[in-house]
This record gives C-alpha cells, structure tokens and sequence, in this order.
C-alpha cells in the first residue's frame, strides 16, 4: 500500500537521509547520471529549445481554453464508446472508482503507474473496502510490497539497492534472495503475469488525452498498462484535467519531449493509444479537479498544471538528490511538488472551511529545501519557471483570487514561522541604526573571539551545524578606517 | 447541478488570459539514410534489426531466425508467412514462444513500430508472447514524430501503440533488465 504520506518536515528527514553518507552519495551519483542521459539525448535533438517552446504553449494553451477542451474529449470519448466521469476532489474520485469496481463485483484489481490515484489515496482506500489492488510497474510494486510510498515519479524504488529489493521479495514473494537485478526481474515477472492474468479491472493513469480524437496515451517501458488493460474486462484511466492536448498532432511535441526528459531514452518501450474500448470491454475516463482549477486561478502558478510529469527537475535538483523523495512528504517530491504540495493543500483541506489556512502550512519547510539555483527550469521539457515560483512561496506571497467563502487571499499560502518573524523583526530593529549596528557587530566580534562556543546556541546553532567560524578580527571596519585617517592626518 | 456542470462552470468563471494553439511545423531533422538512422535507434532500444535481402524470402527468413526455430508455439499474423496455429483465448496467447506481427510504419528517429490492434488474435497477444518479431515494409519508414502523426491523422483505431524494442525496466539500481513483463526480445524485419 503505497500513498501514505510521511512528515514533510524537509530539514528533518533530510537529516535522517544523510546519516548513511555513503548510500546518500550513491542516490546523489545515480540521479545525476540519469540527468546526464538527459543531456546526451536532449543535445541529439537540434531543435530541442524550439520543441519545449512548442510544449509550454501548446500545454498553456489547453489551460486557457480547459473547459472547451474538456467538452470536447468527452464527447469524443463517449462517441467511441468510453464513459467519463468528473470528479471535483479526491474523495469523489475514490467513491467513483469503488462505485464501478462494486457494481461489477471485483474484488482483484492490476494498477499501472497513476501519480493521480497517488494523490487521491485510492490503494488504501480500495483495500478497505476489500479490494485487492496490485501495482505492476516493478518499482511500485516494490514500494508496494515495503508499505512506503515511491521515492520519485518515474523511479519511485531509486532510493533502494538490490540487496534491499533481494530480501524483499525472499521476505514477501517467496524467492531465493538473489540480488541479481535481471533475477528479481524475472521473479517480478512470474508473480505479476499470475496477477494480470486473474485481474478482473486495470487501472492506469493518462500521459496524454487528446481533445479532438477522445483518445488516451499511456507510456511504459515495462507494457504493464497494455497487459493489465488488454487482459481484464475493465479498464478505469484516471487523470487530472489538466493531461488534455488539444490535437493528435501535439503528441509528437510532447512523446519527443517527455522520455527523453524523464530517463534519457527517445521513447518508451510502449507508447499506447486507446480509442474506447476493447471490443467485449468496457472503458470508463475520470478526470478530476482536486484543486487544479483554483490553481489555474493563480496567475503566478498557473504554469505549473503544465507539467507532463517527467522527473527531469527532481533528477537535476542537488537537493533532491541529496536528501531523497520521502523527505518531502507528497506524491510528487522535487522542485515541482514543493510548488503543488502547498497550493494542492490550501485549496484542498476540507478544515479550511473554517478559515483555517494552516493545511499548506504542513508544507512550509518544502520551498525552503531549495538552492534557487535555477537548474530544474533549465531541464524543465514545458518551461515552467520552478524556481521562481519557488521563491515567491518562500517569500510570504499570498494567493490573488478569492476562493469563495476562503479568505485565502488575506493569508500568505506559507505564513513565515513565529522564530522566523521575530529574528526578522529583530535584523531589521538592529540594522536600521547604525549605533546598534556598531555594538552589536562588537559584540559579535568579542563572543566569536573569546567564547565562540556560545555563538554556536541559540538560534545559529543549525549554521554552524556544518560550517567553522572564521577567525574575527579584533577591530570592526569603520575602526580601522577611522584609525588610519587620523594616522595620515585627516578628519575621522 | 452534477459535477460535471460544476466544475466547466467554475473554470468558466476564472478565465485566463489567451494563448494561440501554436502551428505545427511538418517535420524537423531529415534524415539521409532512414534505415540506418533506424537501425540505430533500434538498437539503442535493445531490438534487433535484420534487414531483408534482396531476393529472400520473408516467410523462410522469419522461420530460420533462432528464436522462430526453436519455438514450441510460435504463430504469424503476417500475411504470406505461415508458422503455428492461432491463439485462440488468452491462455493459447500467455503460451505462445514468438508473435510475429506486422507493423503499420517505422519512426526513424527512435525506433517506434506504429502497431495497430491485431485481427484474429486477442489484443493481450502482442504483450503476452515471449518473444516478438515485427515486420515493416521499408518505405515505410518516416522521419520523425511529427511525420507519424501527419500519416495516422485522426485515425487511431481502438487501439495502437507505438512499441519500440523489448519490454525493459531499469527501476532496480538503474541496471536495465530486458524483458520486464511484456516481450523479452524484440526482432524487426525490414522488409
């Protein structure tokens, strides 16, 4: 059962990540490297830069006219025979999902990778309710199998060695305890064809649904979405609003973009477009809000519903990949989670009826866990610009449209923490004087040379954390400057 | 009001401001020579490629590659080239050693088979088999994406994928594993 959120106390976790230096070095190299993929293939392609031009508007496009587009696939799909279903929030998708599996009397259900049934909780939801839901991309099934939610969005077991994964599956599926990547494969394989095989509904997520066919894309390298739709009677896609394109023909900007951004590869393994459904079949499409369309109301973070969920900005960001998926707390960590965790959470918490803003408070820590370096808008394939959105929640910005009976718009989405208020307080009573300034630059220089221990309590205690104090010198600058002019016979 | 309704009408009443649906260029690299160009995305994807002699025959050819001829079950889909009998349930597909099916058209720039949904044997066959061997015409090759989506238009059929090379994961260490749940192998014959 994946989709459990931990604490998303970023510093903390980060912490516990980097207590193994040797295994945080290796995720730090390994993340890098799929990065690097990145490059090689991205720098095969001339007209690389034009292509994400291409991507960013035709994906802010569809956004701009997402009502009109969402008619349409709906009526398209349903044309060919599939059933759409709207959800507003989570919750309802969940009761949707459960409605068609009970309906139908299923009970053994294949799961191909959905970041969306992720957010919305569905596995633990459906295994209340006596269902048995299997993931099949051999990383979630791993996760699956540890009761931990994936580490990252494409490769959500990246943050485990095979050893791990060896006395998993001897633990959990009964093999040998082989470690041997290919032999684990292989022990995957015969556990999950049984599983497909016996399925009585698949689920997929949706790369892509295309307004003018009705049409859905899934992508996989492994074809566990073909097997698990192509095997039982039905098949449930679930997405967010924001998957659609507008034409066919934007799907060779996108497919171009996106596998090539997410592992370095050209394109995945399977590539499949589902037009209705299987003869003798059945296709039901939820789509669903959960908060997409207030964020589409923010001007400032309306290019974030853009993103094609490739993992590019989580692969290139350092600090991800030096303190690892979990230490965010969401579905989707990284540079791009830290921007949807927050707004997902001020839009969606069902207490902020009560004016309670603080849901998205739980995420304050995960726009700070940032350099600002800017690397992840550089390998963004839709040009979202991450960091700069990143920065604007750090600095207390506050949501620009009203939400109805939330007054949101008087709150800042990430209220600054009260320690944090005060010492900014404080900074700014100190320095707006220069006497205060003088003395207590002073004091600094006395403590830090005398009794530098004492420097590190207190409030810097986590600065000196991983840093020395350099020596201080004994005068202040405006001291020795003073010193000097009345040496050469000037006015102080 | 059901949900539907609701949520056209609250994007509705946040409107954004415009941005134009960008035109489509035809195409972009060109390739001098698509069939070494595809060659080599083939085998970046892991798939073998053998390309058809001038004068050979696709069904002999096909029944002499060793995957073929060592197959217990083995069936074609292509026309002219006759091997076993046809699946005919999902247990028949889950046995079958080698599928051989034909593929619509060829992506030059990364190997992608265009593969519509297969007649006269269930769908599950194409990812069940063990092994598969996929045939394309050769002037049937394009340049590039944006030229497979010019040739398909809107006619996608229920089903079609783009397959390209074998089933394959890498979500171990990153140590890539060919043949995750689908084909372990994949052979393409240009015919």
């Amino acid at each position: 059962m994946s989709g459990r959120a931990g604490s998303a106390d970023h510093p903390a976790n980060a912490k516990r990540f980097l207590t193994d230096p040797a295994r945080a070095s290796w995720h730090d190299q390994t993340l890098w490297q799929i990065r690097q993929k990145r490059d090689q293939a991205a720098r095969a392609v001339p007209e690389w830069e034009e292509l994400r031009s291409l991507a960013a508007r035709i994906k802010q496009h569809t956004l701009s006219r997402l009502p009109d587009y969402l008619e349409r696939f709906a009526d398209n799909a349903e044309r060919l025979g599939a059933h759409v279903h709207f959800a507003l929030d989570a919750a309802e998708h969940n009761r949707i999902v459960l409605g068609l599996l009970q309906e139908r009397g299923v009970t053994r259900v294949v799961k191909s990778k959905s970041m969306l049934t992720e957010e919305c909780r569905l596995n633990p939801w459906l295994e209340r309710h006596g269902i048995e839901i299997v993931d099949t991309d051999l990383g979630e099934l791993i996760v699956q199998l540890r009761d931990e939610p994936p580490s990252h969005i494409v490769m959500p077991a990246i943050h485990l060695k095979r050893e791990d994964v060896g006395a998993l599956f001897q633990e959990r599926l009964g093999s040998d305890g082989n470690s041997d990547p290919a032999a684990l494969t292989e022990v995957a394989r015969g556990y999950l064809r049984q599983k497909f095989l016996s399925a009585q509904a698949g689920i997929t997520g949706v790369n892509f649904a295309v307004a003018e066919t009705g049409g859905i894309v899934v992508c996989t390298n492994e074809g566990n979405a073909d097997l698990g739709t192509s095997l039982p009677p039905l098949h449930i896609a679930c997405l967010g609003i924001e998957k659609l394109v507008p034409r066919a023909a934007d799907l060779g900007v996108l497919l171009r973009l996106l596998a090539r951004s997410a592992t370095g590869q050209a394109i995945t393994a399977y590539t499949s477009h589902f037009h209705g459904p299987r003869a003798g079949g059945e296709l039901h499409i939820v789509l669903v809000d959960n908060g997409r369309s207030q964020i589409r109301a923010e001007q400032a973070h309306r290019s974030a519903l853009t993103c094609i969920r490739c993992g590019a900005c989580m692969n290139t960001c350092p600090v991800y990949r030096r303190s690892g998926g979990h230490s965010y707390g969401t579905h989707v960590p990284g540079p791009i989670g830290s921007i949807l965790a927050p707004l997902y959470a001020a839009f969606n918490d069902p207490a902020a009826a009560s004016a309670d803003a603080s849901a998205a408070s739980r995420y304050a820590s995960l726009p700070h866990a940032c350099t600002l370096c800017g690397s992840c808008s550089q390998v963004c394939p839709v040009k979202i610009n991450l960091h700069e959105q990143l920065l604007s929640l750090r600095q207390g910005e506050r949501l620009a449209h009203t939400t109805g009976a939330i007054e949101l718009d008087r709150q800042p989405i990430l209220p600054a923490s009260r320690k944090k208020r005060l010492l900014s307080a404080l900074g700014g009573w100190l320095l707006a004087s220069a006497r205060r300034t003088a003395f207590a630059g002073a004091v600094a220089r006395f403590v830090g040379r005398h009794a530098p221990a004492l420097l590190r309590l207190g409030p810097l205690a986590p600065w000196f954390a991983t840093r020395e104090l350099p020596q201080l010198p004994a005068r202040s600058f405006q001291q020795l400057y003073r010193e000097r002019r009345k040496q050469k016979g000037g006015a102080a | 009001m059901s949900s539907r309704a609701r949520l056209l009408a609250a994007l509705r009443s946040t409107p954004c401001p415009a941005v134009d649906l960008p035109a489509l260029p035809d195409g972009f690299t060109r390739y001098d020579d698509l069939q070494a160009q595809l060659g080599q995305a083939l085998e970046a994807a892991k798939a073998t490629v053998i390309t058809l002699a001038p004068g050979a025959d696709l069904a002999t050819t096909i029944r002499q590659l060793p995957r073929v001829s060592a197959a217990r079950a083995a069936c074609s889909l292509v026309a002219g080239v006759e091997l076993g009998p046809l699946p005919r349930d999902v247990a028949e597909c889950a046995a079958l050693d080698v599928l051989v099916f034909g593929a619509d058209f060829a992506v030059a720039e990364n190997g992608a088979l265009w593969v519509p949904e297969p007649v006269g044997v269930p769908r599950a066959a194409l990812f069940l088999a063990q092994h598969v061997v996929a045939v394309v015409a050769r002037d049937h090759l394009v340049h590039d994406m944006h030229d497979a989506y010019t040739r398909l238009g809107t006619s996608f059929g229920r089903y079609g994928s783009f397959l390209c090379g074998p089933s394959k994961t890498a979500d171990i260490e990153q140590a890539l594993v060919i043949g995750a749940h689908g084909a372990r192998s994949m052979t393409v014959v240009l015919a």
